[in-house]
C-alpha cells in the first residue's frame, strides 16, 4: 500500500464555508470554520444538531474540481465517546448542488489511528464532476440532543512519491519543552510540536520529484500542517502523523534522473 | 565548448561598461531616471519603457568585451514581440544584430518568466552557436512592443562548468523573510542551493575570481539542457564560492547560493 502525503484541501482551496443544519441551535459558530480547516489540535469545534439534518460544515472549493482522496477527522475519539453518534459526508457538483457522498454512518465503526489513537481517516471516491466542495456533519442515530466535539476536518489530496528508506527505520525524537514551539519556514504563527523525525527517499526519479514539488506548491507543507499516511505502519508505527515540514534537502545525484530527498518533520503536539 | 552544462551568467556589460541608457530608434539618449533598475537589484525592481523601437544600451567608449548571453528578467512582458540583440564593435557605426521573435515557449526560470538569449552563429556570423561576440564596445536590446515595465537585462560572458561533483547539488528551503545583504541591498531568498564542480580549468577559476560583480550583485545559474534544473534558470545571490586545487591543472569549485524570491508584480 502507498505511503502518502495528504495535502489540506479544506484550508488551501476552500473559498466558502457553510453550515450544515440551521439556526444557532446547531452549534455552528463562524469562528469554528477557521479552526476546522487547519490549526493546532487543541482548537475544538462543537457541533450540536437540532434535528435529523445533523450539524457540521461544508467547504466550497475554488472554481477548480479537486481530487479529494480522504477525509481526516482530527479528534474522532471525541465522537466515539458519544453513544449513537453518526457522521455523513457531502459533496458539491459544478452547479453548486450538494448531495450525500456517504450517508449517515455510525462513528463507532471508525478506526482510530495516530500517536494517541485520536484521529480517523475515511477514504473517499468522488465521481467526476462532484469535487467542487465537500462537507461533513454529525448527529445522533436517534436524533436525540447531543454535542459533538472535533478538531480539524481535513479533506485531503494524496501525493505518492513511493516509500522512504526503511534502512534505517526513522527515529522519533521527543522534543524538550523549550524546543517545542516551532515557527514554520513559510508560516505566520508558531505551532506547538512534540516530536521530530526524518525520512529519506534515497533514489527518486524526476517525475517523483515533480510530484513532491506539486505537493510543496499545493499543500504548502512549510506553512500548513498536513498528514503522512502509512497504512501498513512499516515506517510510521501509528499509521498517521499530523505534522509540518521542518526543512528538506533535495540532492541531485548526477546519475541521470536520480535524486535523493531528505525531509525533517515535526509532529504537532497531541493533547489528551 | 560553446555551451556549458552549467553556466554562471553575471552582468558582464555592467561590470565593464559602467554606462547604461534608454535610446530611441535613432539612438538618441532618452531622459530617464530609473533605468539603473536594469543592471541589478531584486526581481520586484522595475524601470519603465514607453517608446516603440526603443533601445536599452550598455556602452563604454574604447571598451572591448566579449558577450555570449543576454538574460531578460520578466521577459513574459515581451512575449509575442520581436526583440533585437545588437552588438557594436564600434559604437554606433559597426554592429551585428539578431532579431528574435519571443514566444512564451522560450521562457525559462521557476515561474517561466525569464529569457536567455544565446548568441546565434548564423545571425551573428560566428563559428558556432553560443560563441561570444568579441570586442564589443556597446551592447543593447531593442524593444518593439508596447510600453511596459521591465526588470533586469543582463549581457553576459558565461562562465562554464561541465563536470558536476556527484551528489553535490542540493536544494533546501529557507525561512520566510530570510534576507542577505549583497552589495548595498538586502535580498530576500527562498531557497539555498549548494553545488560542486570538478576538473575546472585554472582559466575558469580566474574568470570566477575576476567577476567581482558576482559578489556584489545577483546573477544567474543557467542549465541550458535542463538536465539538473528542469526550469533551466535560477536567479541567485552568491553566499560563498571557495575553490581548491584538484589535479592535472584542474580545480574543484563549490558554489553556495541563495535563490531570489519571485514576485507577481506586473
Amino acid at each position: 500500500m502507498a505511503f502518502e502525503f495528504l495535502a489540506n484541501i479544506s484550508n488551501n482551496v476552500s473559498n466558502a464555508v457553510q453550515a450544515i443544519g440551521t439556526g444557532e441551535s446547531t452549534g455552528y459558530d463562524p469562528y469554528d470554520q477557521t479552526h476546522a480547516a487547519s490549526g493546532p489540535r487543541n482548537e475544538i469545534n462543537v457541533w450540536e444538531p437540532a434535528n435529523s439534518s445533523g450539524s457540521g460544515l461544508h467547504f466550497t472549493y475554488d472554481t477548480n474540481e479537486w481530487d479529494v482522496d480522504y477525509l481526516v477527522i482530527v479528534r474522532a475519539d471525541y465522537l466515539q465517546s458519544v453513544a449513537n453518534s453518526q457522521y455523513k459526508v457531502t459533496q458539491e457538483n459544478s452547479g453548486g448542488t450538494v448531495s450525500d457522498l456517504l450517508t449517515w454512518t455510525n462513528t463507532s465503526g471508525l478506526t482510530l489511528i495516530g500517536p494517541r489513537d485520536q484521529d480517523a481517516i475515511i477514504s473517499l471516491s468522488t465521481s467526476s464532476g462532484q469535487r467542487y466542495g465537500n462537507g461533513v456533519a454529525f448527529k445522533d442515530s436517534t436524533n436525540g440532543s447531543n454535542r459533538y466535539n472535533t478538531s480539524d476536518l481535513i479533506f485531503a489530496k494524496a501525493y505518492d512519491i513511493g516509500e522512504p528508506s526503511k534502512r534505517p527505520l526513522p527515529s522519533f525524537s521527543r522534543l524538550p519543552e523549550q524546543g517545542q514551539e516551532f515557527f514554520p519556514y513559510e508560516g505566520y504563527y508558531p505551532l506547538a510540536t512534540e516530536v521530530q523525525f526524518s525520512l529519506t527517499w534515497p533514489i527518486l526519479n524526476r517525475s517523483e520529484v515533480e510530484i513532491f514539488e506539486a505537493f510543496l506548491q499545493f499543500g504548502r507543507p512549510l506553512r500548513v500542517p498536513f498528514f503522512l499516511y502509512d497504512p501498513t505502519g512499516d515506517l510510521l508505527p501509528y499509521n498517521l502523523e499530523h505534522c509540518i515540514i521542518e526543512t528538506y534537502s533535495l540532492t541531485f545525484l548526477q546519475t541521470a534522473d536520480h535524486y535523493q530527498l531528505q525531509i525533517s518533520f515535526r509532529r504537532l503536539k497531541h493533547y489528551l | 565548448m560553446s555551451v556549458g552544462l552549467v553556466e554562471i551568467l553575471f552582468n558582464t556589460a555592467w561590470q565593464e561598461f559602467h554606462s547604461v541608457g534608454l535610446y530611441d530608434g535613432s539612438l538618441v539618449l532618452q531622459s530617464d531616471t530609473d533605468v539603473l533598475s536594469a543592471v541589478t537589484g531584486p526581481r520586484y525592481q522595475v524601470f519603465s519603457r514607453g517608446l516603440l523601437d526603443e533601445f536599452l544600451i550598455y556602452t563604454h567608449s574604447g571598451a572591448s568585451v566579449d558577450i555570449d548571453r543576454c538574460v531578460i528578467v520578466r521577459a513574459d512582458r515581451l512575449a509575442s514581440t520581436t526583440v533585437r540583440f545588437q552588438f557594436w564593435t564600434s559604437y554606433s557605426s559597426t554592429s551585428v544584430f539578431d532579431d528574435v521573435a519571443l514566444t512564451t515557449n522560450d521562457l525559462v526560470g521557476r515561474l517561466e518568466n525569464d529569457y536567455v538569449y544565446t548568441t546565434d552563429a548564423t545571425a551573428l556570423s560566428l563559428s558556432e552557436d553560443g560563441d561570444a561576440v568579441t570586442g564589443c564596445e556597446a551592447v543593447g536590446i531593442k524593444f518593439t512592443g508596447a510600453s511596459s515595465n521591465m526588470n533586469q537585462v543582463y549581457f553576459c560572458k558565461s562562465i562554464q562548468f561541465n563536470q558536476v561533483v556527484p551528489g553535490s547539488i542540493s536544494l533546501s528551503p529557507q525561512p520566510r523573510l530570510t534576507r542577505t545583504k549583497v552589495g548595498k541591498i538586502y535580498y530576500e531568498t527562498t531557497h539555498r542551493i549548494s553545488m560542486g564542480f570538478h576538473q575546472v580549468p585554472g582559466d575558469t577559476v580566474l574568470e570566477l575570481e575576476e567577476a567581482y560583480s558576482l559578489r556584489n550583485n545577483p546573477f544567474f545559474i543557467y542549465n541550458p539542457g535542463g538536465e539538473i534544473f528542469k526550469k533551466k534558470l535560477l536567479h541567485c545571490i552568491m553566499l560563498s564560492a571557495p575553490h581548491s586545487y584538484e589535479y592535472d591543472d584542474g580545480y574543484q569549485v563549490s558554489l553556495d547560493v541563495g535563490i531570489l524570491k519571485e514576485y507577481n508584480n506586473s
